[in-house]
């Protein structure tokens, strides 16, 4: 951390100032500029063309993301195979990659170059705390499948990598603003300073409110107009010739309708701040990366009849990797990398629950030939975990219950094979593992009454981590006839030691409470996933764009509980996953003129709804979703260069896509101006 | 579109039986910018004004023409990030030219005058750039381009090391060594 210190202090003096740039790591734009189609360092921590990963990967391109019309990322999202999305309200959705939806959706690990914006504390990507512009991002990294051996802990189902403009290559400055209906707005602007030839920083900032879908009963004490501001800065500077440092702070804040993973609707105001530095050297042993970052992270929510509360979360992290090539076929990636994060409890405060991980990973890719190569990743996080302070009278767990240690070994394996110019084949298997929250391993420290006597709610040290293993093999086709390409992939998956909250107060520690029990989080079993995805897309004339994209999905869940017909634990991935999704995509671009569609239609599927929280008789219901088709479309006309004007109608059928707020059409004018 | 070939622009097959379209002649502007854009992913990349040597046979009607038509596209110099490229034509019999120039555009099959030439760039830690991938296997050349059907840098990794020429790291590992 020190050297990073160092390095950026030099930076700000003005020391060590190199005359030219020379780009020791991944210049993105340089290389999709030479190399014709994007790069990217997600998928293997090896920079790869897209067409070369061993993986199932899709690269969403700022010119994909633009034409899609869509405000936040899950609208960027949804519109590819794999992708299931769950928009509650206005300002909150779950993404999930294959299945495996639930509130706050754990399964995904998110990423901004490279820095978690995952949030530790209940294990979820809020959506509207990614500090970026939709105007700033070069590029979305949607890696499917297990890559823990690659990241670590909880990037189960996937990792998205959102990769922003680079402020010392990328000269990018823009303002964007969009109005419409429901009292609709937001802006945002994007300015890039350069420093001669050696810097440049990049301010971002913006903000959204508008009013949120029409709630029931059950959610209206919740209901908010949801909001959300930010704003970032990011640098880098060539400090000397083949070393660039770079710092990065960020901070946001946003209110929504939100559901807890119990299903239950909760208002949450959540703060997240960061700050990142980072320091690259192409050095005699390979290109030496060492990053450290700091998220602090407030979440602020009302428990009805208890007033406010927050928890507070504190994840720090420090990685140095290594990325060297030994002779013309063998890339290596060496990177040891260090976690503490920690949460102080609520609602019940006066305690602490924190860990510390230590992690050691390692890279091998090996190329056989022109046309064969095989990459191979593995992966040790040991976590330790502590807790702090004050125990309640009468819970099941002391402070000692928590020195408990969790070592996981993450793996993947993926063979890539072009048996032609046009036809690639790819094989692969992962294993990664799916942390416990903070909050699910003793964050969460709730004492309440009902009916006027004692309960009470609490996370559970003894946790595992899930363990996701992952069978895949897939095929593209670049296909000369459609000036496009052509992609099928099947998958079998497997997921263990799954986890769930009991809301049936006195389950699991009856003796050890005075009156009526704790109520915590245990294992429930496993599940298995199967599913194949299909996508086709071309040009015409180079004016025309489509694609359409199919994905089946099918999950078996084997659990402990909810058996017999009574639903007392929020999980269903079974009955809740649409097992069929069909997206369609038509576009047109001619002069000024871009027009774009977008269509999805999702097969129906239950969800669960909580009755009656908090009460003797807490049980789930289950809704159906019925069958739904979303259509979003989008206008624009380029007046003068770098001046775009347009309409875009967003989910302009309504429909439901979970218990909350049915999804309501919006009409939006926009202006966008790049310069 | 023009069929073109910036020399060492063959398909992948070819690379893999030797075999070079002999109807392919002039050099292709993409695999030209190509070529150029490498040259930001040397570990010493070009800075300011940067004399870029190519290397021909007056004697060969081919590597003259090829010569000519690099020697168009860098034009009075050639702009690119931190550099610009002037071209300095450096006639086979003339290789000491090379002395004091770190790249250079190798024009047409030489392949009388490859081990001279091969000398000289390695001798000076010239990165030389082949307008024919055979010279790039055969180790005799660092740096050949194709894009069709997709682009591809192919290096030489004994070339290089023996002209001392480093690629950026994550260069290195986009590129296919040879």
């Amino acid at each position: 951390m020190a050297r990073v210190a160092v390095s950026v202090a030099l930076v700000l003096t003005g020391m060590g100032v190199a005359s030219t740039a020379f780009g020791q790591a991944v210049d993105y734009g340089a290389l999709e500029e030479l190399f014709g189609e994007p790069v990217t360092t997600s998928a293997t921590g090896k920079p790869q063309r897209k067409s070369d990963v061993p993986v199932t990967m899709e690269i969403i391109t700022a010119d994909d993301i633009r034409r899609s019309g869509a405000t936040d990322i899950p609208g960027v999202l949804r519109h590819h195979a794999g992708v299931d999305v769950w928009r509650w309200s206005l300002g909150n959705a779950d993404v999930a990659f294959r299945g495996y939806n639930q509130p706050m959706s754990p399964r995904i690990l998110t990423l901004v170059n490279g820095r978690q914006v995952y949030l530790d504390f209940y294990g979820l990507t809020r959506w509207s705390n990614v500090p970026v512009a939709l105007e700033e991002i070069r590029q979305i990294e949607v890696i499917k499948g297990p890559n823990s051996a690659l990241y670590g802990f909880n990037a189960v189902s996937g990792v998205i990598n959102i990769v922003t403009y680079n402020p010392l290559f990328d000269d990018k400055t823009s303002l964007a603003l969009r109005g419409g209906t429901e009292q609709y707005g937001d802006g945002s602007a994007v300015v890039t300073q350069k420093i001669g030839d050696f810097g440049g920083i990049r301010l971002s900032a913006g903000g959204f409110h508008s009013d949120d879908y029409a709630v029931d009963d059950q959610e209206e004490p919740f209901e908010t107009s949801p909001l959300r501001h930010w704003v970032s800065v990011d640098s880098l500077f060539q400090v000397a010739d083949h070393v660039q440092a770079g710092a990065e702070l960020t901070n946001t804040k946003s209110k929504q309708l939100d559901y807890l993973i119990n299903f239950e609707p909760i208002s949450m105001i959540i703060r997240t701040s960061s700050a990142k530095a980072h320091v690259a050297a192409e050095t005699g042993i390979g290109l030496v990366t060492a990053t450290g970052y700091l998220n602090h992270t407030r979440a602020e929510f009302a428990i009805e009849g208890a007033g406010r509360a927050q928890w507070i979360n504190n994840l720090s992290v420090f990685k140095v990797e290594d990325l060297f090539k030994i002779g013309a076929n063998d890339s290596f990636r060496i990177a040891p990398e260090f976690r503490h994060s920690t949460i102080d409890t609520a609602p019940v405060e006066g305690a602490t629950v924190s860990y510390d991980v230590y992690a050691a990973s390692a890279m091998w890719d090996h190329v056989f030939s022109k046309d064969v190569s095989w990459n191979n990743a593995g992966r040790v996080d040991h976590l330790r975990l502590n807790r702090d302070g004050e125990v309640i009278a009468g819970f099941p767990f002391s402070n000692d219950d928590y020195d408990e240690d969790l070592t996981a070994f993450s793996f993947s394996s993926g063979l890539t094979y072009k048996a032609t110019d046009e036809d690639t084949l790819r094989f692969s298997i992962s294993r990664g593992h799916l942390l416990p929250s903070l909050a699910e391993f003793g964050g969460l420290n709730a004492s309440f009454t009902i009916g006027g006597l004692a309960a009470g709610s609490t996370g559970n040290p003894g946790l595992s981590a899930s363990p996701v293993t992952n069978y895949e093999a897939s095929y593209s086709r670049d296909v000369e006839q459609i000036d496009g390409e052509a992609i099928l992939s099947a998958f079998y998956q497997k997921s263990k030691s799954l986890r769930a909250f009991s809301t049936t107060t006195g389950d699991f520690f009856p003796a050890q409470f005075p009156v009526l029990g704790v109520a915590s989080v245990n294992e429930i079993g496993s599940s298995q996933l199967f599913g194949l995805e299909a996508t086709l897309r071309g040009t015409v004339d180079g004016k025309w764009t489509w694609g359409v994209n199919y994905t089946y999905q099918h999950i078996r869940d084997s659990f402990n509980v909810n058996q017999a017909g009574a639903i007392t634990h929020g999980v269903d991935f079974e009955d809740s996953i649409p097992n069929h999704k069909v997206g369609l995509h038509g576009g047109y671009k001619q002069g000024p003129w871009e027009a774009d569609v977008f269509v999805n239609v999702v097969s129906g599927y239950d969800m669960l709804r909580l009755v009656s929280p908090r009460t003797l008789t807490v049980a789930y219901t289950v809704e159906r979703i019925p069958t739904y088709t979303t259509f979003s479309a989008r206008l624009a006309y380029q007046p003068v260069d770098g001046v775009t004007v347009g309409v875009t109608g967003q989910e302009l059928l309504s429909h439901k896509e979970t218990i909350g707020g049915k999804v309501e059409g919006r009409i939006l004018a926009t202006l966008d101006i790049r310069m | 579109m023009r069929v073109r070939l910036f020399v060492g622009l063959i398909s992948v097959a070819a690379l893999l039986t030797g075999i070079v379209d002999q109807s392919f002649g002039q050099v292709e502007s993409r695999s030209f910018k190509v070529a150029v854009r490498t040259l930001r992913f040397v570990a010493e990349p070009p800075k300011g004004q940067t004399e870029v040597a190519i290397v021909f046979a007056p004697s060969d009607p081919q590597s003259k023409r090829e010569a000519e038509e690099i020697q168009a596209l860098l034009g009075e110099g050639l702009s690119i990030r931190g550099a610009t490229l002037v071209p300095v034509l450096v006639p086979v019999d003339r290789l000491e030219a090379l002395e004091g120039r770190r790249f250079a555009f190798i024009a047409g099959d030489l392949g009388e005058y490859q081990d001279a030439i091969f000398a000289a760039t390695r001798k000076h830690g010239v990165l030389s750039i082949a307008t024919r991938a055979e010279c790039v296997e055969e180790g005799r050349c660092v740096m050949a381009v194709t894009t069709h059907p997709r682009v591809e840098v192919l290096v030489s990794r004994s070339a290089s090391v023996a002209s001392s020429i480093e690629f950026a790291t994550a260069f290195r590992m986009l590129i296919r060594e040879l």
